[in-house]
């Protein structure tokens, strides 16, 4: 169990090093660009009813409603399921828990049943799709990961519970560089594992797309001006 | 094996692109839905030349050359795999229904064509004859090698005025000058009935507004052209500059401020936005009636390019006795025919097909005629139809109009 834990806190520590070493190489990326393509700006101006656009094309991904309804539900529940339960999975990770996490705690949970529904009904809807079907692999693993990881979460709470003490002394040790023991409970592991080889394939449109989304309203509220100024 | 790998290693992929465009590429949650869209794969079905492959192959190259390990170990760009990705992101018609789709927004009509430059930079692209036209463009100011001189004289209607010095300015393109006779012949009758005093270029003055090579990539002359243009319209005294081509007004509104180096001294309008407001101000009546089913399809660079959905529509719910039919796409979501993005001079199977799903489309509504408001349509639609099942007759909208205005001398 010693090494087990040994090599198991390496393991997180050169995953979360990764991770934010992608998240700079990125960021480098972008500061690199060159802008050699050159865009004559057309307006500035950034009304209300564009603020409220730009809320609703971030949060309520408008874009997605517009192009596809049924694609629409079960995306937006996706991504709303899974902040709800890594927000529910903060109380973990945090000591004192601050009691907005306490009070979120039952709707965390109900998230934690929709969140494997929502993917198998992204799949299935995926996989109906007739023609022009496109997965892209990526996205599989992506998704079966966190179908694994779900899965395996749901067992943790009606299978086989482990020491939620001990989970969360491992969880706040990772988080303070003082690793504690590691949880005796393999279904644990199993989850604990399957978020270390999520984190590397998560995919970074979970930062960027916001920016993007943003330029695409302005784009938008241009097009009505374009010829008319 | 050394030599299947490219010689281009020491140039980054990120040179052409705006910081935007880099978060774009980044951003793309390769759901597909784009796919839905797409005309080109409406009619090829090939997936591989699909807007999340292209992303997919640009990624890759920029982790070739920018990503950590390039950096650390050094890393060679796949030349099979560039050479895919050229192919891909020429086929395409750079309609922008991707754009006009995709969940998270990215701007794919104006990335594609920056991805086209890339290519072309590193001496794979452009495809074909549009190799051809930065050479052909400087020796005869057009794109199909016509002689310049006869640039109107085929189709300018006789005893239509012309001012030396006006307001307003008709810039008639090289496709509707060579390729599209009716089209540009209707514009000037219109413009005439109504009456305003207008200036044109000289036939040998009147060059390529660019939009051919920037939509290839080929941007070295674009800046010469452009500031010749604007030059000879800011000396005849042009505060406004009437085009129907909607390439054409694309290049002239979005990207000649970019080439002139500043702000242009005068506006552009789209021709249907002058006719419009000519007829709601009654500077311009039609006379005739036209009981006929009309269906109007929007150019990609038209509605998703600039704008332009309610004019044209206004112009025709004006004549009398007409019914409008839509398609089922239409506005911002109409459907290529498969003329744009200079992709029907190398990829001819595509933009038949397309322009063919078109006329099917206005036949099944039984429409008597298919209205277009671009040269580029008119040439590949009126292609399209050569051998063709379904017929249908194909008019341009100042066409149409120029036929029902009294004192239109046709
Ligand atoms: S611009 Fe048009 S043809 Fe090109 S990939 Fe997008 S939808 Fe397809
Ligand atoms: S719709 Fe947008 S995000 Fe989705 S695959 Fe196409 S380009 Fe990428």
């Amino acid at each position: 169990m010693r090494t087990t834990g040994i090599i198991l806190i390496a393991a997180t520590y050169s995953v979360y090093l990764a991770f934010w070493i992608r998240i700079i190489w990125h960021f480098i990326i972008w500061y690199r660009a060159a802008n050699a393509f050159k865009v004559y700006p057309l307006s500035s101006k950034t009304s209300l009813d564009m603020l409220a656009l730009i809320a609703a094309d971030l949060f309520l991904f408008r874009r997605l409603f517009i192009s596809n309804k049924l694609l629409w539900i079960g995306s937006w529940t996706f991504h709303l399921a899974f902040v709800l339960v890594l927000f529910q999975h903060l109380r973990f990770f945090m000591d004192p828990v601050p009691s907005i996490i306490f009070v979120m705690q039952p709707i965390g949970r109900a998230a934690g049943y929709v969140l494997p529904v929502s993917l198998v009904y992204i799949f299935g809807l995926k996989m109906i799709r007739e023609r022009q079907r496109y997965v892209s692999r990526l996205n599989i693993l992506v998704m079966s990961l966190i179908f694994l990881i779900s899965a395996s979460g749901f067992a943790l709470k009606f299978v086989a519970r482990p020491d939620l003490v001990q989970v969360k002394a491992f969880m706040i040790g990772i988080l303070r560089f003082s690793p504690e023991v590691v949880p005796e409970s393999s279904l644990f592991l199993f989850h604990f594992l399957m978020v270390l080889f999520l984190l590397p394939y998560l995919p970074s449109h979970v930062f960027t797309a916001p920016f993007v989304t943003i330029e695409a309203t302005k784009r938008d509220e241009e097009l009505n001006i374009l010829l008319r100024d | 094996m050394s030599k299947d790998r490219t010689t281009h290693k020491k140039r980054s992929f990120i040179e052409e692109l705006t910081k935007q465009q880099v978060l774009e590429i980044d951003a793309c949650t390769q759901c597909g839905e784009c796919l839905r869209h797409c005309p080109v794969q409406e009619v090829s079905g090939n997936l591989s030349i699909s807007p999340p492959e292209k992303i997919r192959m640009f990624r890759e190259f920029i982790r070739a050359t920018e990503g950590l390990k390039n950096w650390l170990f050094g890393r060679d760009v796949d030349q099979k795999l560039l050479e895919d990705f050229t192919r891909a992101v020429f086929e395409c018609t750079t309609c922008g229904s991707c754009s006009q789709n995709c969940p998270v927004g990215i701007y794919t009509q104006r990335l594609w064509p920056v991805l086209r430059k890339e290519m072309v930079k590193r001496g794979l692209g452009p495809l074909g004859q549009q190799a051809e036209m930065p050479a052909v463009i400087e020796k005869t100011g057009n794109p199909y090698n016509k002689p310049p001189d006869q640039r109107f004289s085929p189709w300018f209607p006789e005893g239509v005025a012309i001012s030396e010095q006006a307001d307003i300015a008709y810039y008639a393109g090289c496709t509707g000058s060579y390729e599209a006779y009716p089209m540009v012949r209707g514009d000037v009758l219109v413009l005439s009935s109504i009456g305003s005093p207008f200036t044109t270029l000289p036939p040998e003055e009147e060059v390529c507004c660019g939009f051919p090579l920037f939509i290839t990539g080929q941007h070295d002359l674009l800046e010469k052209l452009v500031k010749r243009l604007v030059n000879a319209y800011q000396e005849r005294g042009v505060k406004t500059l009437l085009c129907s081509c909607p390439c054409c007004v694309n290049i002239m509104v979005r990207d000649w401020p970019v080439f002139y180096g500043k702000k242009l001294p005068f506006s552009i309008r789209h021709i249907t936005q002058f006719v419009s407001d000519a007829l709601k101000k009654g500077a311009l009546v039609i006379t005739s009636e036209l009981n006929q089913r009309v269906i109007y399809h929007d150019p990609c660079y038209l509605s998703r390019g600039v704008g332009i959905m309610e004019e044209p529509r206004t112009i025709l719910n004006s004549i009398p006795g007409i019914t409008l039919l839509e398609f089922d796409r239409h506005g911002l979501d109409s459907r290529c025919c498969g003329a744009g993005g200079a992709a029907r001079k190398v990829f001819q199977e595509n933009a038949m097909a397309m322009g063919r799903l078109t006329i099917d489309e206005a036949v099944s509504k039984k429409a008597d005629k298919l209205i277009l408001s671009c040269p580029a349509c008119y040439e590949k639609v009126n292609d399209a139809m050569k051998g063709h099942d379904n017929q249908i007759q194909i008019v341009d909208i100042m066409e149409l109009l120029a036929d029902l205005i009294e004192g239109c001398n046709q």
